[in-house]
């Protein structure tokens, strides 16, 4: 019997939480990365012509998450002038060794897929402008300035084929870190064998809202009527990936409880008390009940533009808290038992720590402002598209 | 199955083959890096895949040089015997040990080890309560100043009673005290009197041989290691009881003549130490040193009066009573044992008929 | 209809071919490269293999063992490499288990807990196992805790990213993160039983409830007390093969 009031016992070691806010950052950002991929290869590989505004944007939105992905991971090592060891000698076994290769390679194919993509633009760049700055530029085209028709059409092969070979890249890159949670046995919160696929559908439903927010919020600020287009398409794959990735995580749990096996008592303490308000509240009612109403009236029921607009941004919000929530939950709660499965230690981030929350916020935001910088010197979006003609410099 | 067998020929065999293996890919794969660069570089692109080309090389010599550098900074030998670097394990061993380990106290500590080895005390190392010896012994050997590496045991309740101090969890064999009790039992009025003023922390029993000569006798339990309760005496064990043995079902007519002297009040093991060797038998004598005895019967200022007879001085209570020198190097209980602890002349030793159940 | 035949674009895609032909080759050989060695390493373990026997009936709970590995190890105050647990069984059914400060100061009695409420009660040291198939050896990422050739779990200081997994997955709580940024544990005293030394717990138990010897070497004390007793390891039903056996092991005990 759990008694966890009057006899609350962690291991002597276990009181700290080792795996702090960072480590809740590191796969949430990486989601972000997935999705945005996914989304732009919806574009140009499935060839989703609604998505033509948004794919430029979502490739280079993921190729920034990236570059920022391994900053909380370096925060929080113990020793981060021994990271490269990582890639050194990567041990075959740890799923974490994988981070070396995937990234590695995920990043050189994204970085050559937004080149590909931007290729145009950079020539654009290098033919007028200052010396220093056509100089900077042609480095960055790699010296060779043809545009014509059948560069387009080598360039447009290329981002192709490289967008089919990123997205089991992307799912590696992000199911490996489902797989580092589901695969440690000593952990009953984390270890099931749907982990991979659960953090793999969560990320892809992040990317979509994160895109899904720019857009509206891009938009908003550049005083652009939102395209309908956009929104009906990521509004139909978000709810479908959404029902899936709740679907999986239910019935996760759900099966633990009704097995009753020996790790639900500690487990439903865990979940009825100990993380009542971020599982119960803000992850299930809040941040998936409600968008998967909210969606499922924009997809099935014929709403007018401007309330499917409003349904869908709210949505993207409450699913990218869900995710975060997610992410939280399973990282921080699963490190808040014990396992000794007779009690529960504590955590607070602290602010101003290394791994405190003032250095999440700052790492989160750093992304996002560096997309903005970028913006400015590079059209992130179609010329020809209101979003492109309505750049405010 | 907690060990891994392989005979020390095959696994010879396998190693250099293994090796030979590694080395063979090692080159072919130097030798492919070479000529896949040498081509790269002698591709013939048509202008318009120029770009595309740069890329490639771009790509390549990326690579390459990360494999490269990668080669160069994998730790000397990674790999070899397992996946880490095999310098570890030497580099963790070659750390000095800390504590010392009562055979180099007794280097110097002679007489203190000799004493302490033939108590009770014997299984608990020196550095349990003096701490560990790395400095002392460090300074001793470099003969320098007394004070540097000083050990010095603070007299404590406290340190005794790590141990000793009966609380929730301690296996019932093992001796413990509740001090109000002990003190109450043994006179001693005022409740912060250190356990030393009676016991000798390097002879706490004042045993006069070591338990390890003594004879062995099955493992007694009394009822009363277990319950507290008063009048638990009863020779119909429950079922599924473990079996406990009161000293006086074997040992019934000193036992009857030990209740009916002054000395009833203790229990037979006060006396008759007795030690655990395995799980089923003991080790057992009577400890009949005069410094025993004295533990009681000698007056201390912080002792209750007229609760047990106590002597002044053992000295002059020798004046009074030895008249000569052989009578000087009696023990006590050559003369008070039979009149107040129980009388053994006179009882007839145990023989089968008379143990009861 | 067949496509004109180009020559320069053919050459160059013929060309391309076998250039990616020959690197994918030297990616199979430099796989080939890793994998002999390993096996090897494996299959040697003739030498010593260090077991640890617990005797949970003798213990006292005094937590000379805590402070001993304190100072033979420098542990940091607030993590442990080796602890002592009590656990009290209430006649209610309950079961509460408690380890102040890891036992480094032994135990006090829980006044809150009425003494007739009590059915039994006892102590149980715990460290680090050392399992045959550490579950944290596998999930190291760099390589820099692993299983001796003598059956002993170290960690190379030298090597340790400080990522934490292998605290994550020891199902038993014996890591820690050394405040310093590396990963710790119980080294079953690497540095004495390497000189024939006991290792610091060992040495100081007054009453003789923990024990270490060679499980490879028929006539040491461990194998003959491992023949002589009923023991049972922590946690069999993970797989992680521990070699630190319970004497006296309780279903309670986790």
């Amino acid at each position: 019997m759990l008694d966890v009031e009057s006899a609350n016992f962690v291991f002597p070691n276990e009181k700290h939480v080792y795996w702090t806010v960072m480590i809740v950052l590191y796969p949430y950002i990486t989601g972000l990365v997935a999705g945005a991929f996914i989304v732009s290869s919806l574009y140009h590989l499935f060839q989703k012509q609604e998505l033509r505004t948004m794919a430029r944007f979502a490739l280079v939105a993921s190729f920034v998450f990236l570059l920022f992905a391994p900053l909380p991971l370096l925060m929080h090592l113990g020793m981060p002038h021994r990271a490269f060891n990582i890639m050194i000698t990567p041990h075959p076994t740890s799923a974490m060794a994988g981070f070396g290769v995937v990234y590695l390679s995920y990043l050189i194919l994204v970085a050559l897929e937004v080149w590909f993509s931007v290729r145009e633009d950079l020539v654009n760049n290098a033919l007028k402008g200052g010396k220093i700055k056509r100089l900077i530029f042609k480095i960055l085209a790699l010296g060779d300035l043809t545009i014509n028709e059948e560069t387009r059409a080598l360039d447009h092969k290329v981002v192709r084929v490289l967008s089919a070979i990123g997205i089991p890249l992307a799912c590696f890159l992000h199911g490996y870190v489902g797989f580092l949670f589901g695969s440690i046995k000593a952990n009953p919160w984390w270890s099931t064998p749907l982990m991979f696929i659960i953090f793999l559908l969560s990320a892809i439903v992040s990317g979509i809202s994160v895109l899904l927010f720019l857009f509206y919020l891009i938009s908003w600020l550049r005083k652009v009527p939102y395209e309908d287009g956009v929104m009906r398409v990521l509004a139909g794959y978000l709810w479908g990936f959404l029902i899936i990735d709740v679907a999986l995580e239910i019935m996760e749990v759900l099966s633990i409880a009704y097995e009753q096996m020996p790790e639900w008592q500690v487990l439903s303490y865990l979940i009825w008390h100990k993380l009542f308000f971020s599982y119960i509240v803000v992850q299930n009612l809040i941040g998936s009940f409600v968008p998967l109403i909210l969606l499922a009236l924009v997809n099935l029921t014929r709403l007018s533009n401007r309330l499917a607009h409003l349904f869908v941004f709210l949505s993207s919000v409450l699913v990218l808290i869900q995710v975060l929530a997610m992410r939280w939950n399973v990282v921080i709660g699963g490190q808040l038992l014990s396992k000794s499965f007779r009690g529960f230690t504590s955590y607070f981030p602290g602010l101003f720590e290394k791994e405190g929350l003032i250095t999440a916020m700052i790492i989160f935001t750093i992304p996002f402002l560096l997309l903005r910088w970028i913006d400015k010197r590079i059209n992130l979006f179609p010329p020809d598209s209101p979003l492109g003609q309505a750049r405010s410099g | 199955m907690h060990k891994i067998e392989a005979s020390v020929l095959k696994e010879k065999y396998l190693q250099y083959w293994a090796l030979g293996i590694c080395w063979t890919a090692k080159s072919i794969f130097a030798i492919r890096i070479a000529v896949f660069s040498l081509r790269l570089g002698a591709m013939k692109g048509s202008s318009r895949n120029a770009y595309i080309f740069r890329v490639f090389v771009l790509l390549a010599m990326f690579v390459t040089m990360a494999l490269v550098i990668r080669g160069l900074l994998v730790p000397e030998g990674f790999g070899e015997i397992g996946f880490y670097r095999p310098q570890a394990p030497d580099e963790e061993a070659s750390r000095s040990p800390v504590h010392q380990g009562k055979e180099v106290c007794a280097r110097c500590h002679e007489k203190q080890f000799t004493m302490h080895e033939n108590d009770v005390h014997r299984s608990v190392e020196c550095e349990v309560c003096h701490g560990n010896g790395a400095a002392h012994v460090d300074a001793r050997s470099k003969s320098l100043p007394k004070e540097v590496g000083y050990i010095f045991k603070e007299l404590e309740q406290a340190n005794c009673l790590k141990c000793h101090q009966r609380i929730l969890g301690r296996p019932k064999l093992f001796p413990t005290i509740s001090v109000e009790e002990h003190y109450s039992l043994v006179g001693v009025k005022v409740a912060s009197v250190v356990c030393q003023e009676c016991h000798d922390p390097h002879r706490p029993l004042f045993l006069d041989k070591s338990v390890r000569e003594a004879r062995l006798h099955p493992l007694i339990h009394p009822c009363s290691d277990c319950h507290e309760e008063k009048g638990i005496e009863t020779k119909k064990i429950p079922a599924n009881h473990e079996m406990v043995f009161e000293c006086r079902y074997c040992h019934k007519p000193i036992a009857t003549d030990h209740a009916n002297r002054k000395h009833s009040f203790l229990r037979c093991t006060g006396c008759h130490q007795v030690h655990k060797e395995t799980e089923f038998a003991s080790r057992i004598y009577k400890n009949s040193s005069n410094e025993f005895c004295l533990m009681c019967h000698l007056k201390k200022p912080f002792k209750a009066d007229a609760k047990i007879p106590m002597l002044e001085s053992y000295d002059s209570h020798l004046d009074d009573v030895a008249s000569s020198d052989a009578d000087r190097g009696k023990r006590c209980v050559d003369c008070h044992l039979n009149e107040v602890i129980h009388d053994i002349k006179t009882l007839p030793k145990v023989s089968s008929e008379e143990v009861e159940r | 209809m067949k496509k004109p035949m180009n020559p320069v674009t053919d050459s160059f895609n013929l060309e391309r071919r076998k250039v990616l032909k020959s690197g994918l080759s030297t990616v199979l050989a430099l796989g080939l490269g890793f994998f002999p060695k390993r096996l090897v390493a494996t299959l040697k373990s003739q030498g010593r293999w260090y077991g640890f026997v617990v005797d949970l009936t003798k213990c006292i709970g005094c937590g000379a063992c805590v402070r001993a590995c304190k100072a033979e190890n420098n542990v940091p105050d607030g993590f442990f490499r080796t602890w002592v647990e009590r656990y009290t069984f209430l006649k209610d059914g309950r079961v509460i288990v408690d380890s102040p400060d890891g036992a480094l100061n032994g135990f006090e009695d829980n006044p809150t807990i009425p003494r007739s409420l009590i059915a039994k009660s006892y102590f149980v040291p715990k460290l680090c196992n050392h399992c045959t198939t550490a579950p944290c050896v596998q999930v190291c990422p760099v390589g820099a805790t692993f299983v001796s050739q003598d059956g002993v779990v170290l960690v190379d200081y030298k090597h340790c990213i400080g990522c934490g997994y292998c605290i994550q997955a020891c199902p038993y709580g014996s890591r820690f993160l050394n405040p310093a940024g590396y990963a710790d544990k119980c080294t079953l005293c690497y540095h004495r039983i390497t000189k024939g030394k006991k290792p610091a717990c060992v040495l100081v138990c007054p009453v003789g409830a923990r024990l270490y010897g060679d499980l490879n070497d028929q006539n040491s004390e461990i194998n003959k007390v491992l023949a002589g007793t009923r023991h049972a390891v922590l946690k069999p039903e993970l797989g992680t093969n521990p070699k630190c056996f319970y004497i006296g092991l309780d279903q309670e005990v986790r």
